[in-house]
């Protein structure tokens, strides 16, 4: 017993430091968004945008501010930036990280690694390519009622549950490091002012190299993952045109003989409504046929044009190679990059129109 | 060395124990004794009535003294102690020259009847004035259906209240005596056939154990008796509901009365017991369940919500939600105090508010209730000392404090937030977690007459749950709860329980 109340007496004496770091809500300055640019080939810029308060404490107002410093190291610029903050910088709730298009271009590998080690980062934050400067980008204000980062943060969020594949830094990591599979990201474009997702930047490695018009995304979607979400514009014969609005939609990979002669089949199961159809007359079984068709028509031969870009461009986005290997065992990397531009990948939609909206 | 000290103390004790000893007095100085306080009244009414009476003016009940007893010694002067006892129209008169018994016996009101005043020969005639206040309303276990009679801080009419609601023999009253000046008399209850005779011999063995000199209430016992006298939480019931006694007499518990004591005290019980209100058999089972469940969350919630905002906001700013986070920032911005201080703050001044609540007069209290909650707290945060965020979160953790229908046990309630903060303060959540285990593994070495505190969750019985978390109808309740080990632990026979003998239209 005695020694109970020494060891005690002991812990309250010895260990008073062996506290956490306290990190008190309002003495921090939370940084919301990351936006990387490039300077040369060995100095990157950043520019944080972080949530400021004005007013006091019954009725403060949210505004978003922007600091921005350059250096060698992205975590040297912290040490920069913190020279002109009033309060030290804390990374645990960024949302998003902006990479500049010339910066993705040459590689993202420095900054990649730096983050992904960093344990206040989370991993359910985005990641985006901008086109132009995200200093600007980010320092200006956007009449959304939103402050920048809670913009960013949800118009990204909301388009992943729509015609958006879905994409965070644990899909970027997954297939960053994966072998068999390349990462994209949102493409982000500032226009009119308002931001805007453009499309899907498509990386090889680490490097931005092509990218599909936002259009399109959402028969990379419909090939990358089953949603239920979305809608997509088809074209019905000459000048008319009907939205496609997606209901459930399943993909389904048939992968023959991955280690010697590949021959891969993917299978999109879409049921949908038919929302727009300016004039077409919906409530004939006929045209409902016609229309299934069209689209069936137009989906397959958009996503196999979708898929020979890929190959061409040597990049794996839908992650065919990780499929691939997940079929059997034995399988070699090496041997399946070499034969990848040319194995015959065939796409097949079944579409099923299950309504026509309430007056059918 | 710690040896040595105790042995010591130990010498020391029986040293002065066998000092106090009692010493036989003769029944002169007994007199003496007695005359030299003011109330004892001792006289013989004159030459012709030789009997002398003796009382204490404040214990004896006058008019019985005057119509039925002095009357009938002066008709029967003539006679000797024993016939005399069998004229007076009074029961249980002892005629005894005991010294012990006839000093017991004046103190306690009875009168003391002499053959000629020098004698210790004597009867002593029971004629204590029983001055009680009217049966009233239970005050701090209020229920809004159901009977509304609250124990008294007379025992004769608290053992009534429990007998009639439970009119059988098997029901024993059992007296002990405890308390060197105040002499209290204690009676603990239980249906014979029913009870484990353990839990019985546990609490008389610790009755009759109590070495104090003065037991004003049932409380003092409650603290004397429990199994671990440092814990914060109460291990027995103490309850001022003769109803609720006579219902856990009937599963099988024992209760305490005490002498001058309005309430009684029931055991063995478990941690679940004390969130159960009595009323929850009144309303419906869906009903008492749900309100059952809504009080331990609100348990939880009172203690763990100040903590969990001090380790959030000091500690885990990336736990807060996005849509939270600038109410919080906006909330927080400007004040001085770093977030246990201002918490701190709070929570003292919600205590402060309610010990001078329940200090004061109704009146003035409900005042200090109103200028508490609202003058300090709307200016408080108008000068920015506190967050509004955290204003409602005290406010909220108090009063689902209040919900836990035994005080004592709110009380422990509101105590235990304190090492809580305390804890979130230094190493935040993970503060919390370690003072929760310590919490959790203090609870689960508690017992309860030697009983687990923590069944029916740890040690696991199925069977009583039925009445734990959740209270299922009175058909489903066919067994005693198993935990106290009941003689008889059917109540009713189930199959003949949930029969339904309408007849069919």
């Amino acid at each position: 017993m005695p020694n109970t109340k020494l060891a005690a007496v002991a812990v309250l004496l010895f260990l008073t430091g062996c506290t956490p770091q306290k990190q008190v809500l309002e003495d921090i300055q939370l940084v919301g968004v990351v936006g990387y640019d490039y300077v040369d080939e060995s100095t990157i810029r950043a520019t944080v945008s972080v949530p400021t308060t004005e007013g006091g404490s019954d009725q403060a107002v949210l505004s978003s501010t922007t600091y921005s410093a350059k250096s060698h190291t992205s975590k040297n610029i912290r040490q920069v930036l913190q020279a002109e903050s009033p309060r030290p910088f804390a990374s645990g709730r960024v949302s998003v990280i902006i990479f500049n298009e010339e910066l993705a271009r040459r590689g993202i590998t420095k900054i990649i690694d730096s983050l992904q080690r960093d344990p206040s980062v989370g991993r359910n934050i985005y990641l985006a390519v901008a086109k132009g400067k995200t200093q600007e980008m980010l320092s200006k204000e956007y009449p959304v009622g939103e402050i920048v980062p809670a913009y960013l943060k949800l118009m990204i969020e909301q388009n992943m549950e729509l015609t958006f594949p879905r994409a965070n830094f644990h899909h970027f990591n997954y297939s960053y490091y994966g072998k068999g599979s390349d990462p994209f990201m949102p493409l982000l474009e500032e226009k009119h002012g308002h931001i805007r997702i453009t499309g899907v930047a498509l990386f090889d490695h680490s490097k931005y190299v092509d990218h599909i018009s936002f259009d399109n995304s959402f028969i990379f979607k419909l090939m990358y993952q089953s949603f239920r979400q979305g809608s997509h514009e088809f074209k019905l014969g000459k000048n008319n045109y009907l939205t496609l609005e997606n209901l459930s939609s399943h993909v389904n990979y048939d992968i023959y003989s991955p280690n010697t002669n590949p021959k891969i089949n993917i299978t999109v199961d879409v049921t949908g409504k038919v929302n727009d159809a300016a004039g077409t007359p919906l409530y004939q079984a006929k045209t409902i046929e016609m229309i299934e068709k069209t689209i069936k028509k137009q989906t397959e031969h958009d996503a196999e044009k979708m898929v020979k870009r890929f190959q061409q461009k040597g990049i794996d986005p839908l992650g065919l190679g990780d499929r691939a290997r997940s079929r059997g065992r034995r399988f070699n990397f090496k041997d399946w990059n070499q034969k990848y531009p040319d194995i015959p990948v065939q796409v097949k939609a079944n579409i099923e129109v299950t309504q026509g909206g309430i007056v059918e | 060395m710690f040896g040595k000290r105790r042995q010591k103390k130990q010498e020391r004790s029986q040293n002065q124990s066998s000092g106090q000893a009692k010493t036989q007095l003769t029944f002169e100085q007994l007199m003496e004794k007695c005359k030299a306080s003011k109330d004892f009244v001792s006289f013989t009414k004159s030459d012709k009535h030789p009997f002398t009476i003796s009382y204490y003016k404040s214990m004896v009940n006058p008019d019985l003294v005057h119509k039925d007893l002095i009357p009938y010694l002066t008709s029967f002067s003539s006679l000797s102690l024993t016939e005399l006892s069998q004229e007076i129209p009074v029961e249980n008169i002892e005629h005894t020259s005991d010294v012990q018994t006839i000093m017991d016996s004046l103190l306690t009101g009875s009168v003391l009847v002499q053959s000629r005043p020098e004698k210790s020969n004597c009867l002593l005639i029971p004629a204590a004035t029983a001055e009680k206040r009217q049966i009233s309303v239970p005050e701090t276990e209020f229920s809004v259906v159901g009977p509304k009679e609250a124990f008294v801080e007379s025992l004769e009419v608290n053992i009534n209240m429990v007998r009639k609601r439970l009119p059988i023999p098997e029901l024993h009253v059992k007296e002990v005596t405890v308390g060197k000046l105040s002499k209290t008399r204690v009676v603990f209850l239980y249906i014979e056939g029913i009870v484990n005779m353990e839990n019985v011999n546990t609490l008389k063995q610790r009755i009759s154990d109590i070495e104090y000199d003065h037991i004003l209430d049932s409380t003092y016992i409650l603290q004397m008796i429990s199994d671990n006298q440092y814990s914060p939480f109460p291990q027995l019931i103490n309850t001022e509901r003769p109803d609720r006694v006579a219902a856990v007499l009937s599963e099988g518990k024992v209760a305490v009365l005490v002498d001058g004591s309005p309430s009684a005290l029931t055991g063995p019980t478990t941690l679940i017991e004390f969130f159960s209100a009595f009323e929850d058999y009144f309303l419906s089972w869906h009903i008492a369940s749900v309100f059952r469940l809504i009080r331990l969350f609100g348990v939880f919630f009172s203690v763990l919500s100040t903590p969990l905002y001090v380790a959030v906001l000091t500690f885990h700013y990336e736990m807060i939600p996005t849509d939270l986070l600038g109410t919080l920032i906006a909330s927080r911005s400007g004040i001085p105090f770093p977030p246990i201080v201002e918490a701190v703050i709070l929570e003292l001044s919600i205590e402060l508010l309610r010990e001078a609540g329940a200090r004061l007069p109704s009146k003035v209290g409900q005042t200090i209730g109103i200028v508490g909650g609202i003058v300090i707290g709307t200016a408080a945060v108008q000068a920015g000392l506190t967050s509004n965020v955290l204003l409602i979160i005290v406010a909220l953790a108090a009063l689902a404090s209040f919900t836990t229908p035994v005080y004592q046990m709110s009380n422990t309630i509101r105590l235990i937030r304190f090492p809580f903060l305390v804890f979130a303060q230094f190493w935040g959540l993970l503060g919390v977690a370690i003072c929760s285990s310590f919490v959790l593994g203090h609870m689960l070495r508690l017992t309860s007459l030697g009983r687990p505190y923590l069944a029916p969750l740890f040690p696991l019985r199925v069977t009583d749950l039925k009445d734990a978390l959740f209270r299922l109808p009175f058909n489903r309740q066919n067994l005693r709860p198993m935990q106290m080990r009941p003689a008889d632990p059917a109540r009713f026979n189930y199959k003949r329980g949930i029969e339904k003998n309408d007849i069919e239209e």
